[in-house]
């Protein structure tokens, strides 16, 4: 299947969400790896960089139970590149493409990312709350592809990356989580502090934290096993969900009137816009989420929402509805926001 | 010259052992190089290469696989092979306790099968044989070579799966 065959498509991480809870959108196990008898991708000429992709795709081909494409980086318009990265395949669409690709398997559960950063960034995401499961796989794979081609590892220090700072697990445990509460009351600065102190990060899922859907990750790949780490994550994964919760209560208790009318404001803005920007369409489309979790609205559910966030980005729209050109893209994603949020009732 | 270690490869990296006895140097091939950069006690040439911090200065100034120096890491961030870890992993290791609040690796081990690596060696250089019989219409050498490919293919998922 083409890439822009994809495009109006989705993935299975977010129309199969298992767990599915109004704060964890979908959760992720990334893990880093490296062929021992090659110079990292950015020491590497371009023959080694062939080399490696070549031996990458061949393992992923052998692959029992996951069935896939490869997609080359090179001679892939901008377009096609940019898509894959609003399906949230780390690429990089500015840098360098000769000898880089990635394979994305058909549910897009498995995507692995070559000769980015690192020879090989194999990412496992499932929807909802799943970390485990997603480690679990990523972690069977991990060790097929490691059966075959040899990895860089150290006894002492683990596998080895091209950031020294990530070698050792060499891994990522991850939530995307949707944080209106704890975005809106400002309180992203104790957010950022309970995260940093625990070894993890907080990133944003979309440009400049819109939508405030943002992405939790595992940092620390020393004096920890995998288990150890996702135990520690968890546990703060729930001390956020908390922190969400109050200040949701503190918001409706301090200002009942301002988050409805906030809520409401957006339903209706959503209902007659003729032009929507995808800035604030996610916007909007984040406080109709909120809405729904706090019982205001009704009449769609979280994953259809989360669908609707994930096709109303820019290249998706413009592959999926957009006949040509010189069609004002804004125009079609405020006609089919429109059509997706019909039933929304409150 | 041939690899002071294996003698079957071609010497194509200058191995610095620094040691208080001084400098030496070994000839070693891209492979072993990396090989014994990961795993120094496999060098049994002159002891274990002693790598020394002095001054601040760290005894090998480039990395001596990818030619990688301690200033170009600290520009970009970035190691350039795995043999630098052997080179610049001790300089910055304070650094790197901080950040993760330990230096031991405490993850899963990760068992080396020679066997199946070069199987898998075999299957890539098949699948270019096949690619090239194709193009060049040799069917039955094409149909032999898939036959080769299925089998190594059976053997290296059957171990997996089992």
């Amino acid at each position: 299947m083409k890439l822009v065959d994809r495009a109006g498509r989705l993935p299975d991480w977010l129309s199969k969400a298992k767990n599915l809870t109004e704060k964890v959108l979908f959760s992720s196990a990334v893990l880093k790896r490296n062929l021992l008898d090659y110079p990292f991708p950015n020491r590497a000429d371009e023959s080694e960089l062939r080399d490696v992709q070549e031996r990458i795709a061949v393992a992923l081909e052998l692959l029992p139970d996951v069935e896939g494409e490869f997609f080359s980086l090179d001679g892939m318009s901008n377009s096609e590149c940019e898509l894959l990265r609003e399906r949230f395949v780390r690429v990089n669409c500015e840098g360098e493409k000769s000898g880089r690709g990635a394979f994305l398997s058909e549910d897009e559960q498995v995507s692995v990312v070559v000769n980015g950063n690192d020879h090989l960034e194999l990412e496992v995401k499932i929807g909802g709350l799943n970390v485990k499961e997603a480690m679990k796989t990523a972690n069977d794979i991990d060790n097929f592809i490691g059966s075959v081609v040899e990895f860089a590892f150290a006894d002492g220090i683990g596998f080895l990356t091209a950031d020294p700072f990530e070698a050792g697990l060499a891994m990522h445990l991850g939530v995307a989580l949707h944080l209106p509460g704890i975005a809106t009351s400002r309180q992203l600065k104790t957010l950022s502090e309970i995260v940093q102190s625990a070894n993890l990060r907080i990133t944003p899922v979309f440009q400049n934290g819109l939508g405030n859907v943002f992405r939790m990750e595992s940092t620390r790949q020393l004096g920890a096993s995998e288990n150890e780490v996702y135990t520690a994550f968890t546990e703060v994964l729930d001390l956020v969900m908390d922190l969400e919760d109050d200040t949701r209560d503190m918001l409706l208790e301090k200002f009942p009137l301002e988050v409805e009318d906030r809520i409401r404001r957006s339903l209706a803005v959503l209902r007659s816009a003729l032009i929507l920007e995808f800035e604030e369409a996610i916007e909007l489309l984040s406080m109709l989420r909120l809405g729904l979790s706090l019982g205001l609205l009704s009449g769609i559910t979280f994953r259809e929402l989360d669908e609707t966030m994930f096709l109303t980005q820019p290249q998706h729209l413009k592959t999926a509805f957009a006949e040509n050109d010189k069609v004002n893209l804004d125009s079609v994603r405020a006609a089919f926001v429109r059509s997706r949020i019909q039933k929304v009732s409150g | 010259m041939l690899c002071e270690y294996c003698g079957v490869r071609e010497a194509e990296v200058e191995f610095l052992d620094v040691s208080s006895r001084g400098i030496r140097r070994h000839h070693l091939c891209k492979v072993c190089a990396a090989k014994l950069a990961i795993n120094p006690e496999l060098l049994d040439i002159e002891g274990y290469p002693q790598f020394q911090a002095y001054g601040g200065n760290y005894a090998l100034e480039r990395c001596s696989r990818c030619a990688l120096s301690f200033e170009e890491y600290r520009e970009t961030g970035k190691f350039g092979c795995a043999n630098c870890y052997f080179s610049f992993w001790e300089a910055i290791l304070p650094e790197i306790e901080k950040f993760n609040g330990s230096k031991d690796y405490r993850g899963k081990a990760y068992h080396r099968d020679s066997n199946r690596f070069a199987l898998f060696d075999k299957y890539v250089a098949l699948q270019r044989r096949l690619k090239i019989a194709a193009a060049e219409e040799e069917f039955e050498l094409a149909a032999d070579i898939k036959r080769q490919l299925d089998k190594i293919k059976r053997i290296l998922t059957y171990e997996i799966s089992r």
